[in-house]
């Protein structure tokens, strides 16, 4: 093991976790609202990563840019799914994955 | 010793808002997570996106939390159609445990004599994010503008009627 792995440890052992976290609220749960949550979660983890590659190689100011990019795109992404949740819930009354797949 | 309690209280939160039942409880703990983040950024230096991140991921994003699941109505994760009661005792847990952590950070703070987070020439030092974000990208700012007005008309979908209501 050599290399950003080596001088972050405790760093990667968090994005790790938050990765592992995201993914699993996204891929073990059926109601929309938490598998958001799963994906703002691996966000997380990703503005992390980015932030430590950034201190690892001496270009703090282009991961901070990416950074707040990709915070804002979080944003955006987190409005757009509210707005498609409380869509489908006004159409089908419920935020079930499951029984959305049935109905459609 | 600050990084690793912030790094902890980020990974805790994360876990509490994965596992929790209550969809409320979640996205509080969701808005912890985004704190505990934002003060991890500020520990490695990285002042502009640690303010970003608490007004956008702590503020904003909590509050379409809250307000979708109000909209929505489900509040409680459903399993195998039964509906899941809220269970007292994480929530107790993780109370005492972050007061702990609280306490513990403030004792270390006190026993050390100095104050949390980098020193003011560390701040001072920190490069500035306005070159390379707005400077040497012209079309920047037209992405940033289309990824804001998306959320635009997400926010207005989210208010507006959008087909018909049960």
């Amino acid at each position: 093991m050599s290399g950003i792995l080596q001088v972050w440890v405790i760093e990667a052992f968090t994005v790790a976790c938050l990765l592992a976290l995201g993914l699993f609220c996204v891929a073990g749960n059926r109601n929309m609202i938490k598998i958001l949550i799963g994906i703002n979660l691996m966000a997380h983890a990703v503005s992390l990563a980015f932030l430590v590659a950034g201190l690892h190689n001496s270009a703090l100011a282009t991961a901070q840019s990416l950074m707040v990019a990709m915070i804002t795109v979080d944003a955006a992404v987190t409005a757009m799914g509210m707005a498609l949740i409380v869509n489908a819930y006004r159409q089908f009354g419920s935020v079930d994955t499951d029984k959305l797949a049935r109905r459609g | 010793m600050e990084k690793i309690i912030a790094l902890s209280v980020l990974i805790t939160a994360a876990a509490f808002a994965v596992f929790s039942a209550d969809l409320l409880v979640s996205a509080l703990f969701l808005a912890l997570s985004s704190v505990a983040a934002s003060v991890v950024y500020y520990l490695l230096g990285a002042v502009q996106a640690s303010i970003v991140e608490l007004s956008v991921g702590a503020g904003l994003i909590s509050i379409l939390f809250i307000m979708s699941i109000t909209l929505s109505g489900s509040r409680f994760v459903k399993t195998q159609g039964t509906r899941t009661p809220v269970r007292a005792a994480p929530t107790k847990l993780a109370g005492f445990w972050l007061a702990v952590t609280v306490l513990v950070a403030l004792t270390y703070s006190i026993v050390s004599s100095r104050a949390f987070g980098p020193s003011a020439a560390a701040i001072t030092a920190s490069p500035d994010v306005s070159p390379v974000l707005w400077g040497n990208e012209t079309g920047y700012i037209y992405y940033i503008m289309f990824v804001i007005l998306s959320s635009g008309i997400g926010l207005a979908t989210l208010f507006g009627k959008g087909g018909s209501t049960r």
